[in-house]
């Protein structure tokens, strides 16, 4: 049985169908990357993992447990860094992380310790009394970091995750995520950029329009797209059916000659 | 500079410290920056202060002169005692607000510290001289036309002698209390803190309210002045500040040996802020000179806890509400709302006290059951991702609410018992009485509304709730009342037949009525499930 199983998952907005029928396996103990581009369903997909979406139909079990039956269940075993950094602007870095440390019940002593350890690694103390509305994208992004990691997750959900980050940082982010799976947590990272994708994640599933486009590690990728020398870029166009971006920039540069008066 | 007098220096320096906090505030702004490529920034600074200045003074004048003409017109020498302490009293908030923030500015923006390397001795009496010359002495404007126009009906000296002394230890007294909030409180290189947004608001909503009292009825403060008559001779003379009206004003007609002890207690009064002062003033300036750019990150550590979670549901929503003058304006502005209701006490519909206490609990927490969600705002989608169900949130938001409105129903039945009749056991068993009722009508409407939000909501606000969030409030609150209030009214028709018999059976019926209701609504199966979670 998988850490993570996905069953016919199905989620509509009205009319609108972001997730088509989704089946997936993930295994414990790696970094598994969700690429899309905008709107094809990963932030659902990934807030239905986090228990904080319902689907319409269909399941999705973690560690055998169903997400939406059993929300406080999976909560508690996951943290879950959304898009943006959604934080109460008002509180402290410190007052947010003592907040934290409340509902997952965090002694002082191991609360003390891992925030002293984040903090310090991504450059975080020197802001850790002020306000967070006062923070910049980077920092609050940071701040949301350390919030999913302090209660030492099973699961990390990171829904563009890196966005915002300086390239130290990213880096830190990245080897900490990689010395987390080497413990048996794993990483579930959503993403539109190729090259965090291609450096970090073990195995990458390709979402496009709510379907699964393709599925494994960029090797298996490479062979399903059919392109065995080519990088994530060119296998994830081809796998969503933009190979011919070819055609549409030269469409493209046409219409803009024709349309410029010199 | 350095030839300056050691008075000389004292005004220099004090001058100094304003011009730096208005260039602080200023230096960032287009127009200033146009400005100081033609102008001399000395001659701007100084324009610039003694404008703002006389712009206070103008405006507190003309607000009080034209809400104590009204009563000079009528010779009405009672109300512009009362009038003359409500702007005493705003004197003071205005003054512990305005120090607070005039102390804060020095603190963050490290504007006193490089004194230390200049070959020149800063007088230790600097910020607070620089503080009442430049900003805090305009204030005075508001008290000073109540001083005048009393003294013109009565021509009583007393009264502009000790209008003035107490207007200074008035003053004295705010930044005394701002300096110890700032001791003790703690420096924080913060942009706002909880304390200055309170005090913020509550001046505002004092002005306002004092405002809006006099528009509604202006026999308002016959009324205060009657109330405080009926207070005991030595509290009258002696409480601070309730004793003002007396010694400034309303104490025209007293034997001399009388006076002589008032102005000697107004003196001794002045004297004592002075000796306070003195002992904190060496504190004040070590810390203003020293200004830190950061705390160290031993000392931020050390405020690393993990508290229960109540505990940390209530720390989180205490700060961002008291943090946020937005959302504290939310808190208070349900209160604003019954002023006028205060005012019609003893006439037609709230000739009973209690019909006023029952109006204002449903008021505020139909708004609250409201508010105290909609200041979640973004916070919604961490709660969202966290291990807490919508029963938790919807229990702690409860909690907080009840504490708020604790504290602004005692406020209200002291004022009310003042004015109604003298206190007693029975403003304990309505305290109790309303509060069961507050917190059974908060609980139910906040789960009502929680249960409306989608799943995955990422931000709270006013609509969040439907087009009209307020209208299904309305109308459990008044089911809930109307459960509360029937059932009081039949078993006081069988036990005394009368409907109303008197205030303590009607209370005291309503009690056991509305512990019912409690159990009934909200010690339920999920009440207990939530307890768990108490750990």
């Amino acid at each position: 049985m998988s850490f993570i199983e996905i069953k016919d998952l199905y989620k509509r907005y009205g009319q609108t169908t972001a997730l088509n029928g989704i089946n997936l396996n993930i295994e414990s103990g790696q970094i598994y990357g969700i690429l899309g581009p905008n709107g094809s369903g990963k932030t659902t997909l990934l807030k239905i993992m986090a228990a904080i979406l319902a689907p319409t139909t269909g399941s999705v079990y973690i560690n055998g447990i169903k997400t939406y039956d059993n929300p406080d269940k999976i909560k508690s075993i996951i943290g879950y860094i959304p898009e943006t950094p959604a934080l109460y602007e008002s509180l402290t870095p410190v007052e947010f992380f003592n907040f934290i440390g409340s509902v997952f019940h965090i002694d002082d002593k191991d609360l003390k310790q891992r925030i002293n350890a984040f903090t310090s690694a991504l450059e975080l103390t020197k802001y850790l009394n002020e306000f967070i509305g006062s923070l910049s994208f980077g920092t609050k992004q940071k701040v949301a970091i350390i919030s999913a990691l302090i209660h030492d997750p099973e699961l990390i959900i990171m829904d563009e995750g890196m966005n915002g980050l300086d390239p130290k940082s990213s880096k830190i982010i990245k080897e900490l995520l990689k010395s987390l799976t080497e413990k048996g947590k794993t990483v579930i990272f959503s993403t539109h950029i190729m090259e965090i994708a291609e450096t970090v994640c073990d195995n990458i599933s390709i979402l496009y329009n709510g379907n699964i486009a393709g599925t494994g590690n960029l090797e298996a990728l490479r062979q399903e797209a059919g392109s065995s020398n080519s990088d994530l870029e060119d296998v994830f166009l081809k796998l969503t059916g933009d190979e011919d971006l070819d055609n549409l920039l030269n469409s493209l540069k046409d219409t803009i000659k024709s349309t410029t008066h010199e | 500079m350095f030839a300056l007098d050691k008075k000389n220096t004292i005004m220099f320096l004090s001058k100094v410290i304003t011009v730096e906090q208005r260039y602080l505030a200023l230096k960032d702004s287009p127009q200033f920056q146009r400005r100081m490529e033609y102008e001399n920034k000395n001659q701007y600074f100084s324009r610039y202060i003694l404008t703002s200045y006389a712009m206070n003074a103008m405006t507190f004048s003309l607000f009080s002169v034209l809400l104590n003409s009204v009563y000079f017109g009528e010779k009405n020498y009672a109300s512009i005692a009362s009038l003359g302490l409500i702007f005493y009293i705003y004197l003071f908030i205005l003054g512990i607000y305005n120090s607070l923030v005039f102390l804060n500015s020095i603190y963050v923006n490290n504007i006193m510290s490089p004194l230390k390397s200049v070959p020149i001795k800063v007088n230790v009496n600097v910020p607070l001289i620089s503080w009442f010359i430049y900003n805090a002495s305009s204030y005075i404007f508001i008290v000073i036309p109540s001083i005048i126009f009393f003294f013109l009906l009565k021509f009583d000296y007393q009264t502009i002698f000790l209008g003035v002394l107490f207007s200074f230890a008035i003053l004295l007294l705010s930044f005394i209390i701002s300096s110890v909030i700032f001791i003790y409180g703690g420096q924080k290189s913060k942009k706002h803190s909880s304390v200055k947004n309170v005090i913020k608001i509550l001046s505002l909503f004092i002005f306002l309210g004092a405002f809006y009292s006099i528009l509604e009825n202006p026999a308002i403060f016959s009324h205060v002045t009657v109330a405080l008559n009926s207070l005991p001779y030595d509290v009258k003379y002696l409480i601070f500040p309730v004793n003002l009206e007396y010694l400034i004003y309303l104490n025209y007609n007293a034997p001399l040996f009388l006076r002589v002890i008032e102005i000697t207690v107004s003196i001794i009064i002045l004297l004592a802020f002075l000796f306070i002062y003195s002992k904190i003033r060496y504190r004040l300036y070590n810390i203003l000179m020293t200004s830190e750019e950061n705390s160290s990150s031993e000392i931020i550590l050390s405020k690393i806890k993990s508290d229960k979670l109540y505990k940390g549901f209530l720390k989180k929503d205490i700060k961002s509400t008291f943090r946020k003058s937005q959302n504290l304006t939310y808190i208070f502005l349900p209160v604003l709302f019954t002023i006028p209701l205060f005012l019609e006490i003893g006439t037609g519909v709230f000739s009973s006290a209690l019909v006023l206490l029952i109006y204002l609990t449903i008021f505020v927490s139909s708004f609250y059951s409201l508010f105290l969600l909609v200041i979640e705002g973004k916070g919604i989608e961490i709660l969202n991702s966290l291990p807490v169900t919508r029963n938790q949130i919807s229990y702690y938001k409860s909690i907080f609410g009840l504490i708020i409105f604790s504290v602004i129903a005692v406020v209200v039945i002291i004022i009310l018992s003042l004015l109604t009749r003298n206190p007693g056991v029975i403003d304990i068993i309505e305290f109790i009485d309303i509060i069961l009722l507050f917190y059974i009508i908060l609980y139910t409407n906040i789960r009502k509304l929680i249960k409306k939000l989608p799943a995955g909501v990422s931000n709270l606000n006013y609509y969040s709730f439907g087009k009209y969030p307020l209208l299904p409030i309305f109308i459990i609150s008044i089911i809930v009342l109307v459960a509360s209030i029937l059932p009081v009214l039949g078993i006081s028709y069988i036990l005394y037949h009368n409907v109303y018999h008197s205030l303590f059976s009607f209370v005291s019926i309503n009690i056991f009525i509305n512990i019912i209701i409690f159990i009934i609504t909200v010690l339920n199966k999920n009440f207990f499930e939530i307890r768990k979670y108490y750990k």
